[in-house]
């Protein structure tokens, strides 16, 4: 992935917007980027998409209130991420009870998708999504954040830590026992024990 | 999740050593990725109005020009008034016993050219001087 480039590129977005509220160039920011903060939304949620695609919402107005303080100092990316990893913090201590009833609605709609449908690759997707939000749910909350960010957010342990605000170090570890705990939950899916299985 | 000190950036996020746990959840956050579907449509109708283009500010110089021609007609016509009214006190208390010095109108007729550029300067003081002492009166 060419991050240079697409950073230089953002950053030239952003320098359009702070000088003259370039509302197109705001747009080309939102859909280079909107399919991993939602994305990222989504997992912080528990899978619900309707909630994650509200807050990504609020996550760019957000952003385009606040482009006026960003210095370029960090990868535009990362300093979205972190508005909406706050954007979630924020609804999460508004409405942890909601947000548990949403989740357990959403799992509910998953199994109905998942059993309702019939191609094979599609299934295949939706159980790995429905295994992999199960396996994430048994993680503690710092280590599913952590593993989302470096994973599903595609950011490095560094720009991670600058995200959550933590030291490195605390994201290091809670990415180690994350994945011991996924390689646990989620040994069905290693290609290796299907190998052993058919010879 | 990229490598830590890699400069330049590799070619593919994934480490060398990725094992098949990164290699899943790398496919995973792939897939992940969501399509628009209109969420950018929504967002930028959310977006507030922008805000109306600014009028080019005056220049200083064009400004103090403005103030002196206008205090410049003022002063005019209330010597033009004094001029053709000898009454003037009755004229700036509206005394009901005031009338014009029918003496004066010879004077008027010549003060006629000055009267006009007056009335022009005042005008013109308050077309261009308007927006900016008292915005939306010119």
């Amino acid at each position: 992935m060419p991050t240079s480039v697409d950073d230089a590129q953002d950053l030239a977005w952003v320098r359009l917007v702070q000088s003259h509220d370039d509302r197109t160039a705001f747009a080309h920011l939102v859909c280079r980027h909107q399919g991993r903060v939602r994305a990222v939304l989504c997992r912080l949620t528990g899978g619900h998409q309707a909630l994650a695609d509200e807050l990504a919402q609020d996550t760019f107005l957000r952003a385009y209130h606040a482009l006026a303080e960003f210095r370029g100092e960090s990868r535009f990316r990362t300093w979205l991420y972190r508005i909406a990893y706050n954007v979630f913090l924020q609804h999460h201590r508004r409405g942890s009870q909601r947000l548990e009833a949403l989740r357990q609605s959403v799992e509910e709609d998953d199994d109905e998708t998942l059993h309702g449908s019939d191609g094979g690759a599609q299934s295949a997707g939706l159980e790995l999504n429905l295994d992999l939000q199960h396996a994430l749910d048994q993680l503690s909350d710092d280590e599913r954040e952590a593993i989302i960010h470096c994973y599903f957010a595609d950011l490095s342990h560094s720009e991670a830590a600058e995200v959550l605000g933590w030291p490195l170090g605390t994201v290091k570890t809670h990415v180690l026992r994350a994945k011991a705990k996924l390689k646990t939950s989620l040994h069905a899916w290693n290609p290796s024990l299907a190998t052993e299985d058919i010879a | 999740m990229k490598p830590e000190s890699t400069n330049p950036p590799p070619a593919t996020p994934y480490h060398a050593d990725a094992d098949w746990l990164d290699l899943l959840l790398h496919h995973a956050a792939e897939h992940a990725e969501m399509a628009d579907s209109g969420f950018s449509a929504t967002l930028m109708q959310r977006l507030p109005a922008p805000a109306p283009a600014r009028a080019m500010p005056l220049p200083r110089w064009f400004r103090a020009m403005n103030i002196g021609l206008l205090i410049l007609s003022c002063v005019m016509l209330i010597g033009l008034l004094a001029w053709i009214t000898p009454a003037l006190p009755g004229v700036l208390t509206l005394h009901p016993g005031w009338r014009l010095d029918t003496a004066a109108l010879p004077r008027l007729e010549a003060l006629l050219p000055l009267a006009l550029l007056a009335a022009w300067l005042a005008w013109w003081s308050k077309m261009t001087l308007g927006e900016f002492i008292w915005p939306g009166f010119a």
